[in-house]
Order: C-alpha cells, then structure tokens, then sequence
C-alpha cells in the first residue's frame, strides 16, 4: 500500500536529482521500463528540487537526506508565505479615494474620501443664481450622470454641477 | 468534472485506513496542495474586515466583468504552454487590433476621426478583420516555431517587437501623429459596453461578459471534444511520441499559435471599446497576467497538462487577488511587488504538489 507508493516516488525523486538539471520525470506509467538516469527526450522540465545535483553528504542516508529535501520545500513556501503576508499587512491602509466636487459657479461642496468601491454621498445641495441643480456627472457637459445609489467609486475623481436654467 | 461529493466520499474513505503518521501526512500535504484556495479565503476575509465595500452586488460583478476581459485570452495563451511554450507577443497583438478596430469603429461626428472620408463599417467585420490579424501573427509564431524547432520563446520575442513596431507606425498614419484614438462610435461601445441583460442588483453587466461565455464553450470544445484538442495535448507531453503516433506535430503547433492569436485578436476588439481611449501602449504586458493565471490554474510549464476549468480557475483567482489588492489601499507601486510574490508562491506550491505526486 502506502510503502509501495513511497518507494516509488523515491525512485522518481532519485531520477530527478542524481541527473542533470533540465532532464524530465514522467509519471509513473512512462518510466516503467526505464533505468534511472536514462533521459527521455520532450519537453523540459525545471524542479523544484531539480537543479540540486549534489553527491551525497557523508553519513546521511539516501532516504533521510530525500524526506529533508522535501521538508526543506514545504519550509521555504511557508517562509514566502510570511513575508507576503506581511507585506500586505504593511501595506494596507484605508487611505480613501479623493471626490472633489466642481459647482461650476455655484456654491462650495465638500471634498469626500471614499474607501475603494464604495458610493459617493449625496453632498449638500449647491445653489446657483438663476439655475437649478439637476444632478452631477463625471463630465462637465454632464453627459455621464452619476447615480450616487449605485456608481462605485474606483479612482479619485471630479464631479461636475449640472444646472438647468429657471424658465421665468 | 469529478463529482465532489464522490471525491469527498472516497477521500473520507482512504483516511479511515491510513495510520497515525501518514494521517498527520495527509493533513499536511493536503494543507500544502490547496494552499491557494486556504489563502485566497483569508485573504477575502482580511480585506473585507479592512474595506466592507468588497462583498457588494458591484464589486462582484466588477470581478465578472474583469474576468470576462482577461479569460479569452488566457484561453489562448493556455494552448501555447500546454505545448510547452510560452507567448510574448500577446499584448502587443491586443495592442494593434485594438488600435485598428477602434480606428475602424470611430463616430461619425468625431472631429479627430482616423480615416475621416470612411462611412459606417459594419461591426462583423471589424471583428472579423482583428481575428485574422491576430490570427495571422499566430501563424507566423506557429510557423517558426514548427519548422525551425526555435523555442516559442524567442519566435513570439521577436514578433512581439514587430508588433509593437507596427502598432507604433500605424499611429502614425493618416495625420494621426500618435495621438490616442478615441471617439468612438456608439454602435460599437453598445455593442461591446451595452447591456441586454436586466440589472442586477443594481449594476448592469456588460454584453462582453456574454461573449466571453461564448468563446469559453468553444474554447471547452476545441480542447475537449476535437481531434485537433487531443493532439494538442499529446504534442505537449511527448513531441517525439505523438509523431510516432501518427499526430501533424508541424500543424498542431501551427494551429495552436494561430488559435491563440485569433483569442489576441479578440481581446484587442473588446478592449479598445473597454478602455475607450487607444495608445500605442495599450495591450503592453497582458500577456503576464494571462500567463500567470494559466500557471496557477493547473496549466503547468511542463506540457500535456491544463484544463479549460483549470484555466478560468486561475483567471478568476488571480482577478480576485488584484482586486483586493485595490480594496486595501495598498500603494500602486507595492501593489507590483505583491503580485510578484503571489505568483511566486502559487507556482511554487503547485510544482510541489506535482513534484511529491507518485
């Protein structure tokens, strides 16, 4: 059962180490009537462990030296698993995005920061002499409306004041 | 697809016969082996604590749409390293279709309009046309790739200068002078940008989120249920055997760079209506994300393996990842640094899992 499968991924591993770097290991059924260090031809392969071509160290064993090569793997993965972990964790504020507000000639709205995807909060409204506020948009002509419900804010931007003319 | 639920069944079963140390073993390995999805876990609940807005009906459909725009040519690209190769020249080809079919595509009023005397073209045929040039930039890679035995690498380094040369140039034609293409006409961003599917939740989806599920079937289908899919694979985990099998190993290699440069011409289409404002830079290093998706989705640098599933697999995890990279405020230029490393680390542990397999 479980021995029979060991000693054949050791085989495998063998193959890898004891030839030179870039040789190919195939699974299992491919290799069956092969000798260790015999090479196939195909695609190149580079392994994890596959660049390592060293003799074997004095007074270790051959499956003592494999199984700590092995752990050796799992190790270095976790320890780039720590030092992305924190990256990120210095790495990440809650600096929000900037959303100024351009009246366009009417009265000052505040600047808001909004965490990244988050809504723009409907300002104060803006007066204008002689207009009307219709709503804002991205674009001073106002044909991008936005939709203060909805629209989620992915980059500082501007909003534009559109007015309408009072009709006396 | 396996059946989870057999797996689970069978998995279940397997433990109850093992002993004390190959149990510890088997949690161990098994922690290692779906490391990424344990990661991607935390990471989602890490950045929901930091920024509540990532679980909103928008920030998912956000990721829909993202996703949609980077899987076609990940399909592509995925063919390429199932051959074992590689494909540099992608976003370059993005680049240049997308600068013609928006120059193509341009309203009728726009006062920097491309070709200023042109009428209306019709919309099939830009996307027809931008399909064959990338198509024909993939016969090229193929070709060279086939007959001279060069490693895809160096072919598709070389084409991707081209490219980008070509793509300079035509910038420059018509009193354009390398100025951005924009302006363009309304069919064409309905087309791509519009919706015909009701909101959802208040966010609408756009019409290429329905496309890409078209090129994703027919994608699933050329790899899956063709002669010329199976081939595919054979030529990637053993040239020599599969010519001895009887496999156009000349033509397989051909047709797959040409299949991946029709995805390129695809995605330069759907972009240049997405971004809506051409440069000559636009397109520049998709090919890496592309490339990193398809490694982390299982298709691995060493040929004969990957999946379709695989595939959106790695895109839709490697979208998440940036996306909440972007929810937590980190610093643009760290941001480069932190996507590095993840796919370090996610290459890393998927080559272990295959290294430690019997």
């Amino acid at each position: 059962m479980n021995l029979d499968n060991t000693t054949k991924s050791d085989q495998m591993l063998e193959l890898n180490e004891t030839t030179e770097a870039n040789q190919t290991i195939k699974p299992s059924s491919q290799t069956a009537g092969m000798k260790p260090g015999e090479a196939s031809s195909g695609s190149r392969r580079y392994g994890l462990f596959g660049v390592s071509a060293y003799p074997e160290k004095q007074g270790m064993d051959e499956e003592k030296r494999r199984s700590m090569s092995r752990w050796a793997g799992g190790v270095i993965i976790f320890l780039m698993a720590g030092v992305l972990i924190l990256l990120l964790a210095a790495g990440s504020g809650s600096k929000g995005l900037t959303v100024t507000f351009d009246s366009l000639g009417g009265s000052e709205a505040v600047i808001q920061s909004v965490p990244f995807g988050g809504n723009v909060e409907e300002p104060e409204p803006v007066v204008r002499p002689g207009y009307t506020l219709k709503g804002w948009s991205l674009t001073p002509d106002g044909s991008q409306p936005w939709d203060f419900e909805n629209d989620t804010v992915r980059e500082a931007l501007t909003l534009y004041a559109v007015w309408e003319t009072v009709l006396e | 697809m396996k059946n989870p639920v057999n797996a689970l069944k069978q998995t279940s079963a397997r433990y109850k016969t093992l002993d004390a140390k190959d149990r510890k073993k088997f949690w161990i390995d098994g922690l290692l082996n779906n490391a990424i999805y344990i990661i991607l876990v935390v990471f989602l609940i890490y950045t929901y604590m930091k920024n509540k807005n990532i679980a909103s009906v928008s920030s998912a459909v956000n990721l829909l749409t993202l996703v949609a725009a980077n899987l076609p040519m990940a399909l592509g690209i995925g063919g390429c390293i199932v051959l074992t190769g590689t494909d540099l020249s992608a976003g370059r080809v993005v680049g240049l279709t997308g600068a013609i079919s928006a120059s193509l595509l341009q309203a009728a009023t726009y006062i920097n309009k491309f070709y200023a005397d042109m009428g209306e073209m019709p919309i099939i045929l830009v996307i027809l046309l931008a399909m064959a040039i990338g198509g024909i930039v993939g016969l090229v890679n193929g070709f060279f790739v086939a007959k001279f035995e060069l490693h895809p690498f160096i072919v598709t380094l070389a084409t991707q200068l081209i490219v980008y040369g070509t793509c300079l140039l035509y910038y420059m034609l018509n009193g354009n002078n390398g100025q951005p293409i924009s302006g363009l006409s309304d069919k064409y961003t309905n087309f791509v940008k519009g919706t015909i599917l009701p909101k959802f939740g208040g966010q609408s989806i756009p019409n290429y989120v329905i496309y890409a599920l078209i090129v994703l079937a027919i994608m699933w289908f050329i790899w899956n249920k063709t002669p010329f899919g199976k081939n595919m694979f054979a030529v990637g985990s053993n040239p020599e055997a599969a010519k001895v099998s009887g496999v156009n190993v000349f033509m397989t290699t051909v047709m797959v760079h040409t299949l991946a440069g029709i995805t390129y011409g695809y995605t330069g289409f759907i972009d240049a209506a997405r971004i809506a404002s051409n440069t000559p830079n636009s397109g520049q290093n998709y090919e890496s994300d592309a490339i990193a998706a398809c490694v982390i989705g299982g298709v691995s640098f060493v040929g004969g393996t990957g999946t379709i599933g695989g595939v959106v697999l790695g895109v839709v995890l490697l979208r998440i990842i940036f996306v909440c990279l972007n929810y937590l405020a980190i610093d643009q230029n760290l941001q480069y640094i932190i996507k590095g490393a993840i796919i370090l680390l996610a290459c890393s542990i998927d080559m272990r899992k295959y290294l430690t397999k019997k």
